[in-house]
């Protein structure tokens, strides 16, 4: 089981790494109303790494609609 | 062992590339690339130019006596032309001694090492004695200058390194380890130059980013554990850490993963990614310290990864 302060943490991160404030990135987010872009998947695949020690692919990541998206995939491999 | 390099003349800005992205800003590209500009190659300026004009500066600064030089070795993908070999071109432009060999060498980043390993073989089987490796790629030549993900990282450039086997002071090139997983050959590919028909459909540069980033991340730390396993070494017995210099954001995470954020080092804000001369351009701005045990670690187009050290 993943703990929630671990997500948050993650989320926290993505945030700072897509040059966005916290609030502005939480589940229901959808990513194309942020600056979803090539970096962006490359600082999400990243961050999974660093936080949870999976991989992600950028095909998997291409089919994400919104960060809840992304949260389950991770959630999948952890 | 010493080391020389040169950078073409035209400079490519953040600013001039902010113009040109939407969305990028030189401050964004800086912090996520670590490169501030990047050296392109002339029209007519091709890779045995940047290699002879490498080794040139290089023999002036040895003052190394050019006719004992017994191998030639560059590592380039992409040569002046298909045939002959682009080290025959440096060969007759450094006017080499006709009892001098050369080849070329079809490897990007993991190619110094490769480099290191075939002189250093070279010499240890006795029958060569001094080898000049160089490594030069005009990669702006290969890539599509409208797409900002290549457009943004890679410069050109070309090294030197004289590898001899008495050279004062006992500088050394340590055990090598190499690796390929051919199954991501796709993740950065260009079929300029190649004969495979039909050639009318040949592309610039592609490059697989984020499969680039999973390979590294995943296998990197790995296999530098079994590099380290197999020859009984230990990382804390290294100075530096100086990883291929594919860009911050890869470094960063990479030295992060594996916990040598401290030693490891990050320098590309000048060249941009130069290929096969990233770490040979680095290695010569630290040569000049203290003696040094650098660990050095290439990875990229194959996808490939290269182990050395070398104690300069």
């Amino acid at each position: 089981m993943v703990p929630e302060g671990k997500i948050n943490n993650f989320l926290e991160n993505l945030a700072e790494a897509l040059e966005l404030q916290a609030e502005c990135l939480s589940k229901d987010t959808k990513l194309d109303s942020i600056s979803w872009d090539s970096l962006a998947v490359i600082s999400c695949i990243a961050l999974a790494d660093e936080f949870f020690g999976v991989m992600l692919s950028g095909e998997e990541l291409s089919k994400a609609i919104t960060i809840e998206d992304i949260i389950n995939l991770i959630l999948e491999k952890v | 062992m010493d080391i020389a390099s040169y950078l073409p003349e035209k400079v490519i800005t953040n600013e001039e590339l902010a113009n040109k992205f939407e969305n990028w800003t030189p401050e964004k590209i800086f912090e996520k690339t670590g490169i501030k500009l990047r050296h392109f190659a002339d029209e007519n300026e091709n890779v045995s130019d940047m290699g002879f004009f490498a080794a040139k500066k290089l023999l002036e600064k040895t003052n190394f006596n050019k006719e004992k030089i017994d191998m030639l070795i560059l590592v380039t993908q992409s040569q002046d032309q298909c045939l002959p070999s682009t080290s025959c071109m440096i060969h007759e432009k450094l006017e080499l001694s006709s009892q001098c060999g050369n080849f070329d060498i079809n490897q990007g980043c993991s190619g110094y090492i490769y480099g290191l390993s075939i002189a250093k073989s070279l010499i240890a089987s006795g029958e060569f004695k001094n080898v000049l490796l160089i490594t030069g790629d005009t990669y702006s030549k290969l890539i599509n200058q409208n797409e900002s993900s290549v457009a943004t990282l890679f410069g050109d450039g070309a090294t030197a390194t004289l590898i001899v086997p008495d050279y004062p002071g006992k500088k050394g090139i340590g055990p090598s380890y190499f690796g390929t997983d051919s199954s991501k050959k796709d993740y950065l590919i260009c079929n300029y130059l190649g004969l495979k028909k039909p050639t009318k459909n040949q592309k610039p540069l592609m490059m697989n980013g984020p499969g680039i980033l999973n390979f590294t991340l995943s296998i990197l730390p790995k296999e530098l554990n079994i590099y380290l396993k197999q020859n009984n070494l230990l990382i804390e017995e290294f100075d530096l850490v100086l990883f291929h210099q594919a860009n911050k954001f890869i470094l960063k995470s990479l030295y992060k993963k594996i916990g040598i954020e401290d030693k490891g080092i990050i320098s590309l804000e000048n060249t941009g990614n130069t290929v096969s001369s990233s770490i040979p351009m680095v290695l010569e701005t630290i040569i000049q310290d203290n003696k040094k045990n650098v660990l050095l670690a290439g990875f990229g187009v194959g996808l490939s990864w290269a182990f050395t050290s070398v104690v300069i």
